[in-house]
């Protein structure tokens, strides 16, 4: 038997945690659909000349994804952080492997798609509404049903893009860290460790920039190219071969999340109850 | 099955225990007994895999139980003192949690949650501790887990429920299971117990045979003042002296775990020194 993965132990786990979660989750999936509608609703009827515009359906569908996203993942080893439960959920007889997939299963994938269904089915209902109550106003007026997966490309700088879909499962990956990491509090914890963590990285990136390297600015792009000031006749352009920062781009965008979930995997690996 | 080889454990700077080394054979059913805070806990969790040692070697039918390796957790269940079962109905909880020990019977479950008389058609969020506690226990044996380590196991068992424990656990034993009974309520276990291990600040105060015990020592009354003086534990009750002397007559008499333990505690060496004789 393979002690790593088996995908019948796997989908008995899968099978396992919604049994015992059923319950909890649609419960979950109901709230999230009521806030979405009171919320809707509410801006219908205090914005009545524009309501449903794009950019609010886009905040609200970001806004929620990262908020609710983050609190789900941060909450999914909850259990480790009380004895019985933890006992209870290292004693299953499944691999480290198994149960984090099972984790990502829920938490990245299965939430990701219900909670666009989720969104879709609100939205496109409060857009009905919204364009009855709007009446015989012009066609282009009317609000319409936002695709938010054409917006999920946010410039950066001018050089550069995120991808905000990508950055939102780095984000995730990282409160499912923290609910390994923390016994308790692990969404407020992770949040303030996330910003110990910025703080620390400015101030290395402030000290990199004043006190290590001449005068100067980026002008093609963040840490691939720098322009040394001299006296603005004789700047110097140092670069990196093109590559590296294909390299970091790429590392930025694809590993950051692979990585903290290879993290999570030993955290998880090394847990004691 | 289970080798306990110099084992040294501590909580941060508390040390737990200090080169403990015990074994532990299937076919018997181990009693760990001993004040709060010794241990016993930490131990039966050490042996599940949920603690690590901090040096020495622990192995469970050859395997370690720090790699909690699915076929390890197939074979090692434990019934801790604080469980948690998901709030679902009964049969949700066989129907998903079951596969995951290919030794499981189904049909064993049910009659042993039927001995404890709680419904099968009912909700474990509905139930008491106690009830759930029957849940689990019925749930353990059934797995037919060659480890079955409990912590307390009578706690929260009304008197009824007690002596339905001792039934089923009777009927549950086998030679290819070995049962490791933490608990503070001696006369609950005393008939089912085989072989006692006291721990007294992360030491083995005492490790034998229920026989070998009964074998050395004698548990009855005083005969006279003389008798209780030269016992190696007397203690009074309303129906005379209590005593734990050696047993120079081989005559039979019933053991008395509570006895035992405090004689132990109280007169340790001279016990151990009878057993070494």
């Amino acid at each position: 038997m393979n002690q790593f993965f088996s995908f019948g132990r796997f989908s008995l786990l899968v099978a396992k945690h919604w049994t015992d979660n059923k319950k909890r989750y649609g419960l979950s999936v109901l709230a999230l659909i009521g806030l979405l509608i009171a919320w809707f609703v509410f801006l219908i009827l205090t914005d009545g000349s524009r309501p449903m515009e794009k950019d609010v359906q886009q905040m609200t569908f970001f806004f929620c994804l990262f908020s609710l996203g983050t609190f789900y993942a941060s909450q999914y080893f909850r259990d480790l952080g009380s004895r019985p439960k933890g006992i209870n959920f290292l004693l299953v007889p499944a691999s480290v492997f198994e149960k984090l997939l099972c984790s990502l299963l829920y938490t990245v994938l299965l939430f990701f798609a219900v909670f666009v269904a989720a969104f879709y089915l609100v939205d496109v209902l409060m857009v009905a509404v919204a364009n009855t109550l709007s009446g015989t106003e012009a066609t282009a007026g009317k609000p319409v049903v936002v695709n938010v997966f054409k917006i999920i490309l946010i410039r950066f700088n001018k050089d550069s893009t995120i991808n905000f879909l990508l950055f939102f499962f780095s984000v995730q990956s990282a409160f499912l860290l923290g609910s390994v990491y923390f016994e308790k509090y692990s969404f407020i914890k992770t949040i303030i460790s996330g910003f110990v963590g910025a703080f620390i990285l400015f101030c290395f990136m402030y000290l990199f920039n004043e006190v290590l390297l001449p005068p100067g600015d980026y002008p093609m792009g963040f840490l691939t190219a720098y322009r040394v000031h001299v006296d603005g006749i004789n700047d110097r352009l140092v670069q990196v071969p093109h590559w590296i920062g294909e390299v970091f781009r790429f590392l930025a965008m694809f590993a950051v999340t692979p990585f903290l979930w290879v993290v999570t995997y030993y955290r998880l690996k090394e847990k004691q109850v | 099955m289970i080798s306990i080889q110099n084992l040294s454990f501590a909580y941060k700077k508390k040390p737990v225990f200090n080169g403990l080394s015990l074994e532990f054979e299937a076919g018997h059913v181990y009693g760990l007994l001993g004040k709060n805070g010794t241990g016993k806990s930490s131990l039966l969790r050490n042996i599940a895999g949920l603690l690590y040692p901090k040096t020495g070697s622990i192995t469970v039918n050859g395997l370690t139980p720090k790699d909690r390796h699915p076929v390890f957790l197939q074979d090692v269940f434990m019934v801790p003192e604080e469980f948690h079962l998901p709030d679902i109905p009964i049969q949700d909880f066989i129907r998903y949690h079951a596969p995951f020990y290919p030794r499981m019977n189904k049909s064993k479950f049910n009659d042993y949650i039927s001995v404890f008389e709680v419904p099968a058609d009912s909700t474990l969020q509905n139930m008491s501790y106690g009830q759930k506690k029957k849940v689990l226990i019925s749930f353990a044996l059934a797995t037919n887990a060659k480890v079955l380590l409990m912590d307390e196991p009578t706690n929260g068992l009304d008197i009824i429920g007690k002596s339905q424990f001792r039934k089923i656990l009777a009927e549950a034993l086998d030679e290819n299971r070995c049962i490791i009974i933490s608990t503070h309520q001696v006369k609950d276990l005393e008939n089912l117990i085989d072989r006692i291990t006291i721990i007294d600040e992360g030491k083995i105060l005492f490790d034998q045979t229920v026989d070998a015990i009964t074998r050395k020592l004698s548990f009855r009354f005083a005969y006279d003042a003389q008798d209780a003086a030269t016992a190696l534990y007397s203690e009074s009750s309303l129906t005379g002296k209590a005593i734990v002397a050696p047993n120079l007559e081989d005559e039979e008499s019933k053991l008395d775990l509570e006895l035992l333990y405090k004689a132990i505690v109280a007169n340790g060496n001279a016990i151990t020194r009878l057993f070494q004789a």
